[in-house]
């Protein structure tokens, strides 16, 4: 337990955006990778196959993933050997992208079983209450969100002809 | 010679009611998203682009140039009034723009930027359209190891103009990623689908744009206080010009001199046909140059009307550059062209060298769209609507905001008729956040996704021509040249960065002290 503990002490400041993207980006470049291979070897009868360009592309970003990576590394280790701590650089940091990736994918998921006519205004109500700084003008912004909609709609299913799905189709 | 005479028959197009139509809606789209920090031409295509699915593609073309055109000028209004540049091309701008403001000049500033944007378009697209038919005839040699080698040769520049060139990279590769899901162009193969049916016929090229470009701007402006973007805009709401105030004096025209405007519409021009290299790159090189012809250098960093002229012209004749290697080639110049490129494939349109050749009919009113564009400038700004720009900053943060959401979320939608894909569309916008937040370059990933599947699709080609023999690339003339340019501009091209990064650098420090 203490062992673990220790682990995730000393890990914790290592898990910042510009080592984590780097080490994702490696992950998923290998997954890709063995993805294609599983398909066929690159060369096939002497000829290249669907893996050639994937095998291509996994030679040439790998490197770039692992020297960021690396580069990450050097920069939090350079960090703490000059604070004698683990300083995290404080970004602005808001929990609002977080909440606007949740109501898009509540959104998502309830669109093609509610319907745009339920949906559309509520998605819009709840983006701006996100959006702005403080649950403030609620009554306006339900106003702004019925307009929304409704220009919305007009653009898309009248100006387009773009039928979207509706509760009672 | 017939291809020019082409394109001037595509003025009657343009000039058809409706045309005119979409040409004034993308013109006032530009304007108001480029005169918006945080939003730019680019996301205002990326929002067309589902619409432009059940309309005339010339039209849709049409409506792109006057978005293109309007919006990098519009950059140049904020980064006046308030110092913020709308868009990125407008940070020269704010150097001299700002100081102009601040000793009661504004409208002077607005004015000089207008004209210079208005002759820099206009020079740009009169080369687009007097030098892209000669680049066909030479496009037209360009046989399949060429075509690849072509666009190697725009992968790697695109990396090479990019200051974190591993982060461009990384960026480059997950918009192949992306792009070589689905089936194989050659087999009939699915590649990278895991098991999910609904991935078989690929990302769509829209999920794919308005993901990394709208949804992801989306969650990186959810983090701006509005009261503090309300005080920092309330400086232009309280801004008041009156229209002469716009008219800058003849002397002041002479000052300037007209070998400024004519080398920077140059200089925006050719650096607008570098892929990849795009409008903030224009401007910055003409500043400098501006600066170093000037006889009064003390000048620039308080106020220097030749240094605000040398970038708004040059950043706008880079439109008319970025669009030769992308209707000529099939390469775009930058991220917008990019996005009007992918408005073409949603037509089934397959960018390359015989792209004009083929769709000459229906490219040739882009061209004067382009041109009327940069024209309508100078009257619509100065005569019309200048001292309204000014009003744009008013616009409720909120609405504009939570439209947006609603209209990318549904783009998605009115393209593919898909769940699933808006559902990707939230993915990739949620780690191309990421990306952004820790500087990861976003240009090679779009560049990426269009170009990746082309140059797989020749590479293998090739190689099943020659029998496997790699060596074809090397015999076959067009194929050499361009993997020695590869060669030359990726020994040259950093040498000029650097330099160029040190003195942007300190142009930036210049303009936060400002």
């Amino acid at each position: 337990m203490n062992g673990e503990e220790h682990s995730m002490k000393t890990l914790k400041p290592y898990l910042q955006a510009k080592v984590t993207i780097p080490f994702f980006m490696q992950v998923a470049l290998i997954i890709y990778v063995i993805s294609a291979l599983q398909l066929a070897p690159p060369m096939v009868d002497g000829l290249l196959s669907e893996s050639s360009f994937p095998f291509l592309i996994f030679l040439i970003a790998s490197p770039a993933a692992i020297k960021l990576f690396l580069d990450g590394l050097k920069a939090i280790k350079k960090e703490i050997a000059e604070t004698g701590s683990v300083v995290v650089v404080k970004k602005k940091k808001s929990i609002k992208p977080a909440l606007i990736v949740l109501i898009m994918a509540v959104f998502i998921l309830l669109f093609e079983i509610l319907g745009f006519t339920i949906l559309a205004p509520l998605y819009v109500f709840f983006f701006m209450l996100i959006y702005d700084d403080k649950p403030q003008d609620i009554v306006r912004k339900i106003i702004y969100a019925l307009l929304i909609g409704v220009v919305v709609y007009v653009m898309y299913v009248i100006g387009f002809d773009i039928r979207f799905p509706e509760l009672w189709r | 010679m017939d291809q020019i005479l082409q394109i001037l028959a595509g003025t009657t197009v343009v000039f058809q009611p409706l045309a005119l139509l979409y040409l004034s809606i993308g013109f006032f789209i530009g304007i108001i998203f480029g005169a918006l920090p945080g939003l730019t031409s680019m996301l205002a295509i990326v929002l067309l682009l589902p619409m432009t699915y059940t309309m005339p593609m010339t039209y849709a073309l049409i409506m792109c140039m006057g978005v293109y055109m309007s919006g990098i000028y519009s950059g140049s209004i904020t980064a006046i009034t308030i110092n913020i540049p709308g868009a990125p091309s407008a940070l020269m701008t704010c150097m001299e723009g700002y100081p102009m403001m601040r000793k009661g000049l504004g409208a002077k500033a607005i004015g000089h930027a207008t004209i210079g944007s208005a002759i820099g378009g206009s020079i740009g697209a009169l080369l687009l359209i007097f030098v892209s038919p000669m680049a066909v005839s030479l496009a037209l040699k360009i046989r399949t190891p060429g075509k690849f080698s072509l666009i190697l040769f725009a992968l790697v520049v695109i990396v090479i103009v990019e200051k974190k060139r591993m982060k461009a990279i990384l960026t480059m590769a997950f918009g192949i990623m992306l792009a070589t899901v689905g089936m194989d162009p050659l087999k009939s193969v699915s590649r990278f689908t895991f098991g999910i049916p609904n991935l078989i016929e690929g990302i769509d090229l829209t999920t794919l744009i308005i993901g990394a470009f709208a949804i992801s701007e989306l969650f990186d402006q959810a983090m701006v206080n509005n009261a503090e973007y309300k005080k920092i805009t309330s400086a232009a709401n309280s801004v008041k010009f009156k229209r002469r105030e716009f008219f800058p004096t003849f002397k002041e025209m002479k000052e300037v001199g007209w070998k400024t405007y004519i080398k920077s519409s140059f200089i925006g021009y050719i650096i607008g046909v570098l892929p990849g290299a795009g409008a903030s790159m224009a401007a910055f090189v003409s500043y400098v140059e501006a600066k170093r012809v000037s006889k009064h250098p003390e000048r620039f960093g308080s106020g220097a009307i030749d240094g605000l002229v040398a970038s708004e012209t040059a950043n706008n004749a880079m439109c008319g550059g970025a669009m030769v290697p992308m209707l000529s080639l099939g390469i775009p110049g930058d991220g917008t062209t990019a996005i009007i490129l992918g408005v073409l494939m949603v037509y089934g349109v397959v960018p390359g060298p015989d792209l004009l050749v083929k769709q000459m009919h229906v490219m040739a009113p882009m061209y004067m769209a382009l041109l009327i564009s940069a024209a309508v400038l100078m009257p619509l700004s100065l005569f019309l609507f200048g001292p309204y720009y000014l009003k744009i900053v008013r616009i409720n943060r909120l609405v504009l905001y939570s439209s947006i959401a609603l209209i990318a979320i549904l783009g998605v939608f009115a393209a593919t008729y898909s769940a699933f894909q808006m559902g990707l569309a939230l993915a990739i916008g949620v780690v191309m956040y990421f990306f952004k937040r820790q500087g990861y370059p976003n240009v090679p990933f779009i560049l990426a996704v269009i170009l990746g599947p082309l140059a797989e699709q020749y590479m293998r080609t090739t190689m099943t021509i020659s029998s496997g023999n790699p060596l074809i690339f090397i015999t076959h003339f067009d194929s050499l040249f361009f993997l020695l340019l590869t060669v030359a501009f990726a020994i040259l091209l950093p040498r000029a960065n650097r330099r160029a990064e040190a003195l942007e650098k300190k142009s930036e420090e210049k303009v936060k002290q400002v």
